[in-house]
């Protein structure tokens, strides 16, 4: 026996598998040392490591003398979990559960700027069609504006699983980097007088009967008006209305917990098993990491210039502050903190977080919608 | 501009307009919700 058949993975393993494993040490870096969304990208960076060192057991690998298949696990729970677009759906009851939609009673109109924000994803659709990828592929790359890792992986995993890993580290990223991104956009977009409108307080509170028919009601008028956005709304809705029942409080606490620790460990590890070097390691990763951070931009874009058109036509004592709709986003609550900072530091007595919070729920709602809607449209065009 | 991003911004102007229309929607719910089920004053 010689050198080359006792360790035939130094014979195999390429420039790429090594570019891989150090991809996938740098997530773990960023996860542990910047605590960059740590719950998603240290699994995907173990996983990335994992997936990258030739011959690996975790993926199913073709037997040389048998010439059958050796099931891996994670390729077993790629099939199971993700090609199913369960895992997600799992994270969404977890998602559902953890959202108090009380703010948005406070002031529903905030509603709107859910909408706007969406803008960069859109927009990114367009980019990415221009840059060579088809209709697909586009929307599933524009999804990574939708500031919500699960709607992102859902959507790609039904248009585009061969990019779902680059995809998945992208929107993963760039949510944690929001404080970053944002800030800069918004103060090239606003004059400081704008950055330092005050804004009513609205100290209203919602009732519990309110609560729990608000869920049922968003799944039955997502399902009329389009019936394809239901898996994501409809479990969303799911989760939040186990929270706001009253009577499942230990189904609640699971959901918010155990649950989603479980998926989440699940779907990081199973993320990477997409991310193999000769998957990963192209031009085409690169585009999507730039496309993303496009998307990032124009839905901050989107939301602060659909707050200043609309206060063209409101009383001077009714303005909303703009950095108020680049809030619509889903990042939750870590683009309503931005926010909030920002404009005490432009003003200490301006509070403007009840009124981020209220956008940002808006912009939970809003990714999840401009999933559906996604879902719909791709299909009559593509 | 190729077939596909001319699909790509009519789809961009029908998302924008249903991701409107939701919320527009969720507004009125959450307007009536709020008529019938009021939250019941905090007293002081």
């Amino acid at each position: 026996m010689n050198f080359e058949q006792l360790f035939p993975v130094l014979y195999l393993i390429t420039w790429q598998h090594l570019m891989m494993i150090a991809v996938g040490l740098v997530l773990i870096y960023l996860a542990i040392a910047k605590e960059y969304e740590p719950t998603l990208l240290l699994p995907i960076g173990f996983g990335a490591i994992l997936v990258n060192i030739p011959l690996t057991s975790a993926l199913t690998q073709i037997d040389p003398e048998t010439g059958k298949a050796l099931e891996g696990a994670l390729s077993i729970f790629y099939e199971a979990g993700i090609a199913t677009e369960i895992f997600p759906l799992l994270i969404f009851i977890a998602i559902g559960a953890m959202i108090d939609f009380t703010p948005l009673f406070k002031n529903p109109f905030l509603l709107l700027f859910g909408a706007a924000a969406q803008f960069g994803i859109f927009f990114t659709i367009i980019a990415a069609t221009m840059m060579g990828f088809d209709l697909k592929e586009a929307a599933s790359i524009g999804i990574i504006g939708a500031a919500d890792g699960p709607t992102s992986i859902f959507v790609s995993s039904r248009f585009a699983p061969e990019l779902l890993g680059p995809i998945s580290v992208a929107a993963y990223s760039y949510m944690a980097l929001v404080p970053i991104i944002q800030p800069p956009v918004i103060r090239m977009l606003t004059s400081k007088k704008e950055r330092c409108i005050h804004m009513d307080a609205h100290p209203k509170v919602a009732s519990r009967a309110a609560l729990i028919i608000f869920p049922i009601l968003v799944t039955i008028v997502a399902g009329i008006v389009a019936p394809s956005s239901l898996a994501l709304i409809g479990f969303l809705m799911f989760g939040n209305l186990i929270r706001e029942c009253g009577v499942l409080n230990k189904l609640s606490q699971s959901a918010q917990n155990e649950l989603a620790s479980l998926v989440t460990i699940l779907l990081g590890i199973t993320i990477a098993s997409t991310m193999t070097a000769d998957k990963f390691v192209n031009w085409q990763t690169l585009m999507i990491i730039g496309l993303g951070l496009i998307a990032f931009i124009f839905d901050t874009f989107g939301g602060v210039m659909f707050a200043k058109a609309l206060n063209f036509f409101l009383p001077a004592n009714k303005k909303i502050n703009p950095m108020v709709g680049a809030c619509g986003i889903s990042a939750f609550p870590m683009s309503a903190r931005v926010i909030h900072n920002m404009g005490q530091k432009e003003d200490p007595t301006n509070y403007l977080l009840m009124h981020a919070v209220s956008a940002n729920v808006g912009g939970q709602i809003g990714s999840v919608v401009a999933g559906g809607l996604i879902l719909a449209l791709i299909p009559l065009f593509a | 501009m190729n077939d596909i991003t001319k699909a790509a911004i009519e789809i961009t102007g029908l998302g924008m307009a249903g991701i409107f229309l939701f919320m527009v929607i969720f507004y009125f719910v959450i307007k009536v919700i709020d008529k019938f089920f009021p939250a019941k004053p905090v007293s002081e």
